[in-house]
């Protein structure tokens, strides 16, 4: 479970979140929508304990938080494997159990034959697979993702949104927490939408009918990145 | 096949500068007198002699091993001192005086100095040289430090990665390219620094011998014993410090 209480946090002085709070149940994949720069990826860090809220509270229960930043992030001098190994190994998983689950999650995520290719040597595609696995291997009860396809072309796109469909279909006590400003994306894996606006006002809604729902979320960006397409 | 061309590119380059190196040698010893430039063939000769010579062997020996134990000492002592500095901003602040004083004192000041401290001999090298390798180190462990993607320390911090893990896993593998940078420079000033010592204040070593050389006006020795230190360098850089290069950077062979 995640929960936002009055929380305040300023940049600069200027506030981004005023008195924000919100909730996330346990086991819910909720979808966490809003426009460049609204602060969509400060909250991902004030759950994943990266920076912490000026005021209010975050009350996150979890003992394993997966995160898939919107770069794949991987440690560049180890193989695919080992930076699946990483994350199992920082939760205290002994080596060679680390190094049996990675193998496992290489096969899932068909990076088989890469497990020992440098990130340098891996396409876009290929690293953010491995950055999944990395999530995922950890048995997280949150995920977190913070944009992690927007970088990648739609084919590919739309590969990855389907690895993590499947995946989550097979971890249904995880609660997931999805940040996009892309509504189609995330109503693919999404039940439950907020909607991030100027100082932290977070509106909350359910998916309608396609082109009503698009209709609906353009009117409340007013943004660009809405464009019918 | 642009690589392989390139490769023979480097190779024909560097073949040409060897060249250029000899023939510029045996013009400037025809031009000048034998004792003040030897020639190649005189050198050549002069170092097939001494090669054939108990002691030769014997005195690069005991410079191999000071540079050895200077480079030992001096890289560790640089490397804890630079992680402790990279690490923490206010010890950096105490470490800048001592770093900017050896950084700026002449060598030949200090083998003076610590031939007064510890007399003639191997202390007194090891001494000097590991002292003149501490800071070059230690900016480069800083450099390495300051240089690891900030973005995969939070990823560690989100996974829960402890400190003795973040050094581990990526502190430590992050700063290999520019300590191995700082460890080539340690190399080439580090058998500068040990032949100077051993010139100055020592009864052995490649040095002495180069002091015995001048005294004797042997300027063909003298130039053997130049070769010497250049095969060294050489040896230790290409043979010795390439390959550890290449191993601890192959993630970033394509």
């Amino acid at each position: 479970m995640i929960e936002f209480v009055s929380v305040y946090k300023a940049f600069n002085g200027r506030p981004v979140f005023n008195q924000t709070s919100f909730r996330v149940q346990k086991n819910e994949v909720v979808g966490l929508l809003g426009r460049s720069g609204v602060g969509k990826s400060t909250i991902l860090r004030m759950i994943s304990g990266l920076t912490s809220p000026d005021s209010g509270t975050v009350k996150v229960n979890s003992s394993r938080i997966g995160y898939i930043f919107q770069e794949p992030r991987l440690i560049p001098w180890k193989t695919a494997r080992e930076n699946i190994c990483f994350g199992l190994k920082a939760m205290g998983v002994n080596s060679k159990d680390a190094k049996d689950i990675a193998l496992e999650y290489i096969e899932k995520l068909d990076l088989k034959g890469f497990e020992n290719h440098y990130p340098n040597q891996l396409s876009g595609g290929m690293s953010q697979r491995v950055s999944i696995g990395r999530a995922f291997a950890i048995g997280p009860d949150i995920l977190l993702m913070d944009e992690p396809f927007s970088a990648l072309d739609l084919g590919l796109k739309d590969a990855l949104l389907g690895i993590v469909q499947e995946m989550l279909a097979h971890h249904q006590s995880m609660t997931v927490l999805y940040v996009s400003h892309d509504p189609e994306e995330v109503s693919r894996l999404a039940k439950r939408f907020l909607l991030l606006i100027d100082g932290g006002v977070i509106q909350e809604f359910s998916p309608g009918p396609d082109r009503s729902f698009k209709r609906m979320l353009r009117k409340r960006f007013r943004n660009r990145n809405f464009k019918n397409r | 096949m642009p690589a392989v061309n390139l490769l023979n590119t480097k190779t024909r380059y560097g073949l040409m500068g060897v060249c250029l190196f000899f023939l510029a040698w045996q013009a400037l010893s025809t031009i000048f007198h034998e004792i003040i430039i030897a020639s190649p063939a005189d050198t050549l000769l002069s170092l097939i002699e001494m090669v054939q010579t108990v002691d030769f062997w014997k005195n690069v020996g005991i410079t191999i091993g000071r540079f050895g134990l200077s480079l030992l000492f001096g890289s560790l002592v640089g490397f804890v001192l630079g992680l402790v500095a990279g690490l923490n901003k206010k010890m950096r602040w105490l470490f800048e005086p001592f770093r900017w004083s050896l950084m700026t004192m002449p060598p030949v000041v200090l083998v003076v100095v610590s031939m007064i401290w510890f007399g003639m001999g191997s202390i007194q090298t090891i001494f000097v040289t590991a002292l003149l390798i501490i800071p070059i180190i230690y900016v480069n462990t800083i450099e390495g430090i300051e240089a690891v993607d900030a973005s995969i320390l939070e990823m560690g911090r989100v996974y829960k990665a402890n400190s003795r893990m973040l050094l581990k896993e990526i502190y430590l593998p992050g700063i290999g390219g520019p300590v191995l940078a700082g460890l080539t420079l340690s190399a080439g000033l580090g058998i500068r620094i040990v032949v100077l010592a051993e010139l100055l204040g020592a009864y052995s070593g490649i040095g002495y011998e180069f002091s015995l050389a001048r005294t004797n006006l042997d300027t063909p020795a003298l130039f053997a014993w130049i070769m010497v230190c250049l095969f060294l360098g050489g040896f230790v850089d290409l043979g010795i410090l390439n390959p550890i290069r290449n191993h601890i950077m192959r993630w970033k062979a394509e």
